[in-house]
């Protein structure tokens, strides 16, 4: 058993984290596209014409979801899971990644939710007045900002751990 | 590249040559009319006057019939244009020729009926339809539907739901009614379609038995005839009808070869509304009309020239200071700085008394959007991108403005991919690993790896921006003769961040503090007791220190957005690699890296403007002028082309 942890026991904490990075990021962006969809149905009920723009709008809160994975990509292969030299990891080793991971499940998730609910306001902004389609995207790219900065934080961790840990 | 000299403008005209004259000032295109006061309008010695209505709803209901017509046609046969198709041109002239346009109102009135005369066709076809539907399940029955009885029975047509089993039926209704009968005459999914046939007297006694069942009347026992005979004429009638529609459709269709001359004729009829809405400006009296409005300063000379031929007499003159708020704004602007009036138009055009924006908007926009992109690749894609739909389409207005920044941007964005070495993301050196060669791009910058480096070159040029801001606003208080305010807003403040850069090079640290103290001694001095002088001051010294650390920690989003593109490009491009093949390369590229240049466009822009807007705007603009409109022909289908 100790022999088992000492093998797989970094590595599992760090995979435990890079994942998490992508799948709550996903969790997240799937929200807020989801009730940004919900309110591009209603108003394509009355104004079928405007589908392109509802789109992109539906879209904007799903880019937190392709940073998680991004974070996670990044992780993996900074851990070298894919070369396959990730075995024997130290524990430590692994919860540093997993650390590293943190900023951008949490920031990406949340920033996501919140940039959905602004994508709804917006989408009916734009059921009011077709012209308003750029305020509203600069409305929520706004919010996307702070994925950004989520992105940023677990990135650069995660590039200056490797020579850390090594 | 500055905001237009205006002159105020007033003008008394004969009423008699009102249309002619209105005509030559649209030609011309540079007189802007204002609303008079309506308090104005009350007094007195103005008691003459009076405003006059000129069609304007007449008109602005006929471009409307035009417009509906024109979109019926693109309905019934639609117009093949492309993204680069431009637009017709038409010339200023024609554009004020009224002659045809009530050939194509009546064109127009007839393609509205011809499409409310199909409306109803269409209606009364599906009614058509709807009525052969319902009598298919009839059509075995050789009966016809008016024979409802006999000497002593009586005949109905009626339905169960399908979950009724008819045996069952039959029997309950014989154990009720011996003389009775169901006759099956079809089924569907739904329902079974029966006859029945009972004995006159038993009739009340037969009708519960089978509504139990859920048995009820056709609507067809009213027709005259068999289903079949009822199904073959009315297909028939279906057949005229359609082939009546198809006539109609098509002589839509033929009228589209007027196309053009509709949408000319609204561009007409959009110039006359807009004539009329000047028009309607005016105060008249029984023979003058009075004019009252702007003119730029370098269109006088003309305006002249146009006014000898009219029996009118004109002044101009300088506005004067308290005429600063209503002057319309017009900015003067060269090829390059044009396309980007747009951002400063969507901001708020900047006050008489203010500075034209664009200049400084232009540089620092673009240098921005490409430090943000940083790709030559992308840059590529931007600039031809722009090129081609400037030329294709000849776009003119603010599309054709919309081009012009990208292609601006677009070489921007390639010249900061040049120095950090950026080819869609790392495109080259990835392809060259998948072949085993190790290929390294001479680069200036590294985001990737030395993204401290980018961070401390974003604060700097953010720095710059802010300090050139508030050089612009010294520059204005003193063009205005404010040269102590200047001293005292702007002259502080330099001193004061050059004493913290002597004080951080080791040098002195006095000058930073003799730069405070006149920020605390003089920035208080709109306040009218020595507490208060002092107290603002204070508080002005602590806003200067908070509100620059925190504009200019604001630029990091540059660095910040940089990376994230470079990094997700990268990851896209080592994905592809990982399939092994070009084939999955290429395709995990074209998509990675689209959704990549998608996301990155609309951060690169909106990040670039707000930097413009809230922190360097911030320093010196002083907003709120009013748009100049001038009268002028105004089209939305075709180009204006100048004549000689």
């Amino acid at each position: 058993m100790q022999e088992l942890i000492a093998k797989y026991g970094g590595m599992l904490i760090g995979i435990l984290g890079s994942g998490l990075a992508a799948v709550v990021c996903c969790v997240g962006s799937a929200k807020g596209t989801g009730i940004a969809g919900e309110a591009g149905a209603g108003v394509l009920r009355e104004k079928p014409d405007l589908f392109s723009k509802v789109l992109i709008l539906q879209v904007i809160p799903g880019t937190q979801g392709l940073y998680g994975f991004v974070i996670w990509f990044i992780c993996i292969i900074q851990m070298g899971v894919m070369a396959g030299t990730a075995v024997g990891m130290s524990i430590p080793a692994g919860m540093l990644y997993a650390a590293a991971c943190l900023p951008i499940a949490i920031g990406g998730t949340a920033s996501a939710l919140y940039q959905g609910r602004v994508a709804v306001s917006s989408i009916h902004l734009l059921s009011k007045q077709p012209d308003s389609m750029g305020k509203g995207v600069m409305l929520c790219v706004i919010v996307e900002f702070y994925a950004i900065l989520s992105f940023l934080a677990s990135f650069i961790m995660l590039i200056s751990i490797t020579s850390a840990v090594k | 590249m500055a905001i237009e000299k205006m002159k105020r403008l007033k003008l008394v005209a004969v009423k008699s040559e009102r249309e002619a004259l209105f005509r030559e000032l649209m030609l011309l295109g540079c007189v802007q009319i204002t609303e008079p006061d309506d308090a104005e309008l009350d007094t007195e010695e103005t008691g003459a006057f009076s405003k006059e209505s000129a069609g304007l709803s007449e008109c602005r209901a006929e471009h409307r019939k035009l417009l509906n017509a024109i979109e019926l046609m693109n309905g019934y046969a639609p117009a093949k244009t492309g993204l680069f198709t431009p637009k017709p041109e038409a010339s200023a002239q024609s554009l004020t020729d009224e002659s045809s346009l009530e050939a194509n109102l009546a064109l127009a009135d007839k393609i509205a009926e011809t499409d409310e005369h199909i409306k109803r066709l269409t209606a009364e076809m599906s009614r058509v339809k709807g009525l052969i539907e319902t009598l298919r399940p009839w059509e075995e029955l050789g009966l016809p539907f008016e024979l409802s009885e006999t000497k002593t029975c009586f005949i109905m047509h009626g339905s169960v739901p399908a979950s009724v089993v008819l045996e069952t039926m039959e029997t309950e209704l014989y154990a009720a009614v011996q003389e009775s009968q169901i006759i099956r005459v079809s089924s569907d999914r739904e329902q079974h379609y029966l006859l029945l046939v009972a004995m006159k007297n038993n009739k009340a006694a037969v009708l519960e038995a089978v509504r139990r069942f859920g048995f009820s009347p056709s609507t067809v026992s009213e027709m005259k005839g068999t289903a079949a005979e009822n199904i073959s004429n009315l297909s028939k009638k279906l057949k005229t009808l359609e082939a009546e529609k198809d006539g109609l459709t098509k002589q839509i269709a033929e009228a589209a070869s007027s196309r053009d001359d509709l949408k000319l004729n609204a561009d007409k009829l959009l110039t006359k509304a807009d004539r009329a809405e000047n028009t309607e400006r005016l105060l008249c009296t029984d023979s003058t009309i009075n004019l009252e409005g702007w003119v730029p300063s370098r269109m006088d000379k003309q305006l002249g020239n146009v006014l000898l031929n009219f029996n009118c007499a004109w002044e101009t003159s300088e506005p004067t200071a308290e005429d600063t708020p209503d002057v319309p704004i017009k900015l003067r602007n060269n090829a390059l700085t044009s396309p980007y009036s747009m951002l400063t138009e969507m901001y708020s055009l900047p006050s008489y008394n203010g500075i034209d924006p664009n200049p400084f908007l232009t540089i620092f926009f673009s240098m921005f959007f490409g430090i943000i992109l940083a790709d030559v690749g992308y840059g590529a894609l931007l600039f031809f991108g722009g090129l081609l739909y400037k030329t294709k389409s000849k776009a003119k207005g603010a599309q054709g403005r919309a081009a012009g920044l990208l292609m601006v941007c677009g070489m921007t964005t390639i010249l900061f991919g040049v120095l950090s070495g950026s080819f869609f993301g790392d495109v080259i050196p990835k392809v060259a690993g998948m072949y085993g060669h190790t290929v390294s791009i001479p680069a200036l910058i590294d985001p990737l790896n030395n993204p401290l480096q980018v961070l401390i070159g974003a604060l700097v040029i953010g720095f710059i921006q802010l300090i050139i801001g508030t050089a612009i606003n010294g520059y204005m208080l003193i063009r205005d003769g404010q040269w102590k305010d200047a001293i005292y807003d702007v002259g502080s403040l330099w001193l004061f961040f050059a004493g913290i850069a002597l004080g951080a090079l080791g040098i002195t640290w006095y000058v930073a503090i003799a730069g405070a103290a006149m920020i605390v001694l003089t920035q208080g001095r709109s306040s009218p007791s020595i507490g208060g002088k002092i107290g603002n001051g204070i508080f002005s010294l602590y806003s200067v220190v908070s509100g620059w650390f925190g504009d200019i920690l604001s630029y990091c989003r540059l660095m910040a957005l940089m990376l994230a593109g470079a990094v997700i490009a990268s990851v896209f491009n080592t994905l592809g690699t990982m399939t092994g093949s070009i084939i999955g390369f290429a395709l995990l590229f074209l998509i990675g890296q689209s959704l990549n240049l998608a996301l990155s466009l609309i951060g690169a822009f909106v990040h670039s403007l707000r930097l413009q807007y809230l922190e360097f705007f911030g320093k010196f603009y002083r907003e709120g002028g009013k748009p100049y409109q001038p009268l002028a022909i105004k089209t939305n289908y075709f180009n204006i082309i100048e004549e000689d």
